[in-house]
């Protein structure tokens, strides 16, 4: 059948598939790119997302920090207040234990007077000690 | 008699250095909780700190990226306009104008 054909005729068809060729071939080149610059949108897409994913988890993460440090100032000033508390009373014993020593001095100070056994054996009786004859 | 006064006193003294003591240990472990919690608290802040400046720059990751994403899209644009009719189309086209020209003839 191809026989048949007149030479123009088969120019005109080599000359048509060509043609056919070149835009399949064009098209296919276009669809490739296409799909190139698709994939290159999901793969930013996805980069993004993964970005964005790790921003949040920090925030996560620095929010629960937050509140650990708003949990640990109010632990620390109930703290801070029994301390001061604590130095108050701390405060007070050491005005008792001055006052003590101070009573002991003078007790040391003062000159030895003279009394009698019973009343001696009374305040050491008072003491815990009492004369035992 | 002044001895047992002072026997007494001292006794008085004893008790109150003995309070006055125990006031002190205690006094001291509150110091150190007080220490061991400022210490947690700093880390704590840290760790708060550190937190914040990698949340700051995984959103600035996400910028850039989203940067990245929109000039893609851009090309994807320009790209879809620049292209050209399915070659079916065409094929389909060649042959409506073929066979215009056979009928003419």
């Amino acid at each position: 059948m191809i026989k048949n054909l007149t030479t123009q005729t088969k120019i005109y068809i080599v000359i048509a598939a060509g043609f056919i060729a070149l835009i399949a071939g064009a098209a296919a080149w276009s669809n490739y790119r296409i799909r190139s610059l698709e994939n290159r949108v999901e793969s930013a897409k996805r980069s993004a997302d993964r970005s964005q994913q790790a921003a949040v988890q920090k925030e996560a993460e620095a929010e629960t920090h937050r509140q650990k440090i708003a949990y640990l100032e109010r632990l620390l000033g109930e703290t801070e207040q029994l301390a001061r508390k604590q130095d108050e009373k701390l405060e007070k014993l050491n005005s008792d234990s001055r006052r003590a020593r101070g009573d002991v001095d003078r007790a040391r100070r003062t000159r030895a007077v003279p009394a009698g056994a019973v009343e001696l054996c009374e305040k050491l009786a008072d003491l815990g000690h009492p004369c035992t004859r | 008699m002044a001895a047992a006064v002072e026997l007494e006193g001292s006794r008085r003294l004893i008790a109150a250095l003995d309070g006055e003591n125990e006031q002190l240990k205690e006094r001291l472990e509150t110091e150190k909780r007080i220490s061991a919690l400022l210490a947690e608290l700093t880390a704590t802040q840290k760790a708060e700190s550190d937190a914040l400046r990698s949340a700051v720059k995984a959103k600035n990751e996400t910028i850039d990226a989203k940067d990245v994403v929109i000039a893609a899209q851009d090309k994807l644009v320009v790209a879809l306009k620049l292209k050209p009719p399915s070659p079916w189309r065409r094929l389909g086209d060649i042959l409506i104008g073929a066979a215009a020209i056979a009928i003419l003839k």
